[in-house]
């Protein structure tokens, strides 16, 4: 190992600073090093890992989960999610706060995406929460809070591109995530109930909603609601692949927004397809880059010495863990949150599955933990989509989110330490 | 038609992203309907998307969708900033011009090799690559000329002062 083996990742630091994008950070480092530290490999050979990382089925699944969701976000099916997480949760003291962290819940099922969620319902359910007295700093710390259980819930696109890269099964780690999410979801609630309480805000309705009512609702919700578990169980009885699963989505939400909810039309379909482009050539250009960037590291045996650290704390799991999350919250406070996933994931799974953790529930302790840091200041991802939407000021954002944070902390604490909870759902199937 | 040259890259994207949904979502139909299938569906999905992907990382560039952020550029008096965005856009035309050179070397060595299931050159393939390094560069060298002019325009408006 020579001298100058770390500095590439000093170099990646350096170019993402002054606002180069990541991808890019990560090519121009490893291209250089490959260029001028370490002659010995042919540079064009790198270009050999564009095609095999790319190319590849399984991959497809990706586009095609962001192309149902943004679907769905035209097809109308968010306004009956929002009356039925108003039907749920409306009668709770802090109503349309609550309302807003059950609509993270609900839109999970249909969209992976924490930045699609926290966009939809800053535009939509911020000013309504202002009319009815919520201060705009609270109203938009929550809705981003809230956003960071969108992606736990499957199908979420950071779930797939996890189980890509741990090479686990896309219909366990789905499942995986229901406990976690909703654990989030009951933790935000909670923080929502005592801070309504001691600001003085109110329930939307009087009282609940009757039973009747509420099956109504969940009739008028149902094929939204039905998407999640028609993917898990096809996918568990082996009907199609989870690249099928994405392909037919994609149909399925095509049809409900057309037929059902009818609120679909051809001419949403350039802004639908527009919006899929950018989104997944910015996830494939990262795995693309880190896939490049990982040959450098394995040439200098980083991942080695990294294994080498970790297994300092062989038998004791739960310090690695600590350590680990300490890790991951502070690079998902400057990097997005799937970045983080596709550069660190590769280098941390042979490690800690190693030592008896199981790659599922390592999973969704980093899926967790990378979406607590796309709330957190100074960069978090969820957290500049909320405020440039309602423009509230970054300074009272920090002031309004702090217990929401804290909040979400708790519940990446209980899934981190108490793995039955995790696998109990997956260990079913 | 300027709409269509402005969106250029985005069509293209699309229209691929568009094909590789259609032939999985056909091949899925074909399997439980009428219980076949095409034997080609996996080489093509993912050979439209691999054209998909990178033109669209133009695009996505073009419009600055990429994930960077800007935290040093901000925190400088709004003079420096172009200068800034100069030497950022210098670079982003290093690295891109880098990768589109590379990108010639690997398509035309891997002219003679087949695909694994139709047979076609992998140029085709590998070609996805140059078209899209090749439209990035094109753009970075547009934002670099575009920050001379603002330096330049800045300094014509300072002398006439």
């Amino acid at each position: 190992m020579s001298e100058l083996a770390f500095l590439p990742v000093f170099v990646v630091f350096i170019l993402y600073f002054s606002s180069i994008p990541i991808a890019f950070a990560l090519f121009a480092s490893a291209l250089a090093y490959f260029t001028f530290i370490n002659t010995g490999s042919p540079v064009d050979l790198l270009l050999q890992k564009f095609v095999t990382s790319t190319s590849s089925f399984p991959l497809l699944a990706v586009p095609f989960f962001i192309l149902a969701g943004e679907i769905m976000n035209y097809s109308g099916i968010s306004s009956s999610l929002m009356k039925m997480a108003e039907v749920l949760t409306g009668h709770m003291r802090g109503g349309l706060a609550q309302v807003n962290v059950m609509l993270s819940v609900l839109m999970g099922g249909i969209s992976g995406s924490a930045n699609a969620d926290a966009a939809m319902q800053a535009k939509i359910l911020v000013p309504e929460m202002e009319k009815r007295g919520f201060s705009k700093g609270f109203a938009t710390a929550i809705t981003s809070a809230s956003s960071a259980i969108a992606p736990v819930i499957p199908p979420g696109i950071n779930l797939i591109i996890y189980a890509l890269i741990a090479k686990v099964s896309v219909a366990k780690i789905f499942i995986a995530g229901y406990f976690p999410g909703l654990l989030m979801c009951v933790c935000l609630m909670v923080t929502v109930a005592l801070m309504s309480k001691k600001r003085g805000y109110q329930p939307m309705r009087d009282k609940m909603a009757s039973p009747g009512e509420m099956i109504a609702q969940m009739r008028h919700s149902f094929w939204a609601l039905f998407l999640p578990f028609g993917i898990i169980l096809g996918l568990r009885y082996g009907m199609f692949t989870p690249t099928e699963a994405g392909a037919i989505a994609v149909l399925y939400c095509s049809l409900i927004g057309f037929f059902v909810y009818r609120k679909l039309k051809l001419r949403h379909f350039p802004a639908i397809i527009k919006n899929t482009v950018y989104a997944t050539s910015s996830v494939v250009l990262l795995l693309v880059a880190a896939s490049v960037f990982s040959y450098y590291m394995s040439w200098e045996r980083i991942p080695q010495q990294i294994t080498q650290i970790l297994m300092e704390f062989k038998g004791q799991t739960y310090i690695m863990l600590l350590m680990i999350n300490l890790l991951l919250l502070v690079l998902g406070m400057f990097l997005e949150g799937g970045a983080v996933l596709i550069i660190i994931a590769p280098l941390l799974v042979p490690v800690v599955v190693s030592m008896g953790v199981d790659p599922i529930h390592f999973g969704i302790i980093m899926i967790v933990n990378i979406m607590i840091g796309g709330v957190t200041p100074p960069f978090g991802t969820m957290m500049f989509t909320t405020c440039s939407i309602t423009n509230l000021p970054i300074a009272e954002f920090v002031r309004e989110i702090i217990p929401f944070i804290l909040a979400l902390l708790v519940a990446l604490l209980v899934v981190t330490y108490v793995p039955y909870l995790v696998m109990f759902l997956p260990n079913l199937i | 038609m300027n709409n269509i040259m402005k969106n250029l890259e985005e069509i293209v994207s699309g229209l691929f992203l568009v094909a590789t949904v259609i032939v999985v979502i056909l091949n899925v139909i074909l399997r439980y309907v009428f219980n076949t299938g095409f034997y080609w569906v996996e080489e093509v999905a993912t050979t439209c998307f691999i054209w998909s992907v990178f033109i669209g990382v133009s695009a996505a560039y073009k419009h600055k969708m990429h994930i960077g952020i800007d935290m040093i550029t901000t925190l400088m008096p709004k003079n420096a900033q172009v200068y800034v965005s100069l030497v950022i856009n210098s670079l982003m035309i290093l690295i891109n011009g880098y990768i589109f050179y590379l990108s010639v070397v690997f398509t035309r060595a891997s002219a003679i090799k087949p695909t694994a299931v139709l047979g076609i050159s992998s140029s085709w393939v590998s070609g996805s690559i140059l078209v899209g390094f090749a439209l990035v560069t094109f753009h970075a060298c547009r934002f670099f000329i575009h920050d001379i002019m603002v330096i330049k325009n800045r300094n014509v408006v300072e002398d006439a002062q």
